[in-house]
Formats: structure tokens, C-alpha cells, sequence
């Protein structure tokens, strides 16, 4: 077989016939062609990384959630109520992503909880190998709460799973009911709907019942719909009884094993 | 613009699947695409064009092949193809399709010299 290009049969002892490969031993390598099946999926490393985040995370009891929004919805807002909210009861942990600046991370902080900023430079969405990186630096304890906030963006978070336990998608009253069929991929692939700012209904053209369609329309199977306001603290309380009842579920088993 | 990321994926896949066989030459990456996944043909072939200068895929081009999914009617059970989220059933014309599949983003082929 030719050692240059893999051509020929195995038998045929080309490879060393002392002269130089611009020959013509019965072929031609420049035109020779040929169809090769293969089978390579462009998401497996990321689905690989995110597969070892999520059995990190399910060894340790951490329910981990990746918030997905526009840029504006609240999400910052959210998490830094969630976290005064709930860091009585769980360690909270936050990975912020944003192409960037280490604003978010220094707001997290301010609320009582422990950041870690990824600054994605031109990159519009998060993967799960910088969310293991991310991991590894933080460190969050057994039994903690780890909250991921994606990059603002209802387009290409969508794409990626982080290992996370729960997808939940954010968007605000002040954006149109109509997001969800102008996004329907970030609105199919979600486990959970917060519909934020909602102390604003008054004053905005949407209503609730009729977005919510929309994303039935997208998301046939139902979800968890939480309706919010970090300002007023509207459906805050609610918000986080979810968010504990999951940690709980994960952490149950920790406890009873006493390391967590 | 996260085509870019999956271009850059196709190059690294491609190169590393050349290199265990042995290629010297990638002229055509055959892609199938499922019309649910999250990529843009247009947009992922241009940031295709962008991530293959410098690799060993020199001029090699991009063969999307678009994929539906199979969407099954829960009033009639009729299973329609489904090139977008927002598909009906072509049986009994319901609005809304429960959607198998689709989501292939996969190298399937390597037309190589």
C-alpha cells in the first residue's frame, strides 16, 4: 500500500520504491477520490462536558439552574433576590457569564453570595467546559445551590446543555408576549418559565394567558410558570419554595449519609 | 452567532477523523442538519468558510442536507414531516405537532483524495 496517501492494496509494497512521489505507478493521487461514512456529532464534546458537570454536580447534591434570557429581563436582579432570599437555608453559588466586564459577579457578591465571572470576549453563549472551569474555581459546597447565568442572549444558549438540573428561561413583561414564537428554540428546550417584572403589567400592553399560549405552542408539554417581581418582591416567595424543593430533593439523600 | 462554534467543531471533527484515516485531502463535508436544530445553514456555512482558513481543509466545502423531524398529531395521531416548530398536521390540518428528531447536527460523510 502507498505510505504517502493510503492508496493501493495492503500487499502492494509501494511505500519504499525509492523515488520520488510525483510518479506514475498506475494512478493518479491528485484526481483519485473517494466517499468516507462517518458519524460525528458537532455537540457530543459539549454533551461529554456537560455529562461530567452533571454527575459532579448529582455526587454532591447541588441542584444546579441555568437562567437563559435577553439582555434586560432581570435575570441579575432575580438571582440577587433569590439569593437574599435563600441563602439562610442552602450555600448559594453563581457563575456569571457575560462577554464583559465583572459587573454581575460584583452584584452577586453584594447579595451574599460567592461569584465567579466568565467573560466569553466574542462569544455569545456559555459551553459546559467553561462552566467545569468555572466549577473548579468556585469549589460549590455539597448540598449547595449553584445558579448559572447565561449570556443575554434568546438565540444561542439554546443550543448548549451546561450539565445543569433545569433549563429556566426568563423573559420580562416589558419585551411582548410574543417572544416565545420569535424564539421558539430557547423556548422549546426549557424546563421552566420565570415571567419577571411583572409589577409592570399595569403600565405594558402584555398579557400573561395569551404568552403563555404562545409557549405551549413551542413547549407542547407543561412547565413550571413562575410569575415575578425582584423589585416588589411579587412571586418571589413561591419562586424560591420551588428552587428549595428541588435543592431539597437533591440534598435529602446527603443528609441521611451526613456530608452535607 | 454561535455557528461559529459549531464551525470551529466541524473543523477540529473533520481534521481529527482525516488524521485516523489517513487523508491527506478534504474536498466535501456532507452535514446533516435537522430543520429543529439550532444553526442557520447560511450563517453556519459562512462561519464554516471563516474557520477552515488555516486548517488542513484548505478549500473543502460544506454539503448541508436539511433533515425534518417527525411530528406526531395528538388529535389524530397521523405523524406529518415538520420543517419548522410551527408545522400542522397534514392529515387533519391540528395546529400543533409533538416533534421527534430533528435536532441532527451530524457529519455523515468525507469526500476525501
Amino acid at each position: 500500500m502507498c505510505g504517502t496517501c493510503g492508496c493501493g492494496q495492503d500487499h502492494e509494497q509501494i511505500d519504499r520504491h525509492g523515488h520520488d512521489h510525483d510518479h506514475a505507478h498506475g494512478h493518479a493521487h491528485e484526481t483519485e477520490e473517494r466517499r468516507i461514512a462517518v458519524e460525528l456529532d458537532l455537540l457530543a464534546n459539549n454533551r461529554r462536558h456537560a455529562e461530567a458537570n452533571r454527575a459532579w454536580f448529582r455526587e454532591r447534591g447541588i441542584l444546579a439552574l441555568n437562567f437563559m434570557a435577553s439582555p434586560g429581563a432581570g435575570k441579575t436582579e432575580l438571582l440577587a433576590a433569590t439569593i437574599r432570599m435563600l441563602s439562610g437555608r442552602f450555600p448559594v453559588c453563581v457563575i456569571e457569564g457575560d462577554q464583559q466586564t465583572g459587573l454581575d459577579a460584583a452584584r452577586i457578591r453584594e447579595a451574599g453570595a460567592r461569584a465567579h465571572q466568565i467573560n466569553t470576549g466574542k462569544l455569545c453563549h456559555l459551553d459546559a467546559h467553561m462552566v467545569g472551569h468555572a466549577v473548579e474555581a468556585l469549589q460549590p459546597e455539597p448540598g449547595s445551590l449553584l445558579l448559572i447565568e447565561n449570556v443575554g442572549n434568546l438565540v444561542c444558549p439554546a443550543a448548549f446543555d451546561l450539565g445543569e438540573q433545569h433549563r429556566v428561561v426568563m423573559l420580562s413583561v416589558t419585551e411582548g408576549e410574543d417572544k416565545p414564537l420569535k424564539y421558539p428554540d430557547m423556548f422549546a428546550t426549557a424546563s421552566s418559565l420565570v415571567v419577571n417584572k411583572c409589577d409592570l403589567l399595569p403600565y405594558v400592553n402584555f398579557d400573561v394567558a395569551h404568552c403563555l399560549d404562545h409557549v405551549h405552542r413551542v413547549h407542547p408539554e407543561l412547565m413550571p410558570v413562575h410569575r415575578t417581581s425582584a423589585t416588589t418582591g411579587e412571586g418571589l416567595a413561591e419562586w424560591c419554595e420551588w428552587i428549595a424543593a428541588a435543592a431539597e430533593s437533591l440534598r435529602g439523600p446527603l443528609l441521611e449519609e451526613g456530608r452535607a | 452567532m454561535h455557528e461559529m462554534a459549531l464551525a470551529r467543531e466541524i473543523v477540529r471533527l473533520t481534521e481529527q477523523a482525516a488524521a485516523e484515516q489517513h487523508v491527506r485531502r478534504v474536498t466535501r463535508i456532507h452535514l446533516q442538519l435537522g430543520a429543529l436544530s439550532c444553526a442557520q445553514p447560511d450563517a453556519l456555512d459562512f462561519a464554516f468558510t471563516a474557520c477552515r482558513q488555516g486548517s488542513m481543509l484548505g478549500e473543502a466545502e460544506l454539503a448541508i442536507v436539511r433533515k425534518p423531524a417527525l411530528g406526531r398529531c395528538p388529535d389524530c395521531g397521523d405523524v406529518s414531516e415538520m420543517w419548522s416548530r410551527f408545522d400542522g398536521c397534514a392529515h387533519c390540518h391540528g395546529k400543533m405537532l409533538l416533534a421527534e428528531g430533528g435536532e441532527e447536527l451530524r457529519i455523515v460523510e468525507l469526500e476525501v483524495q
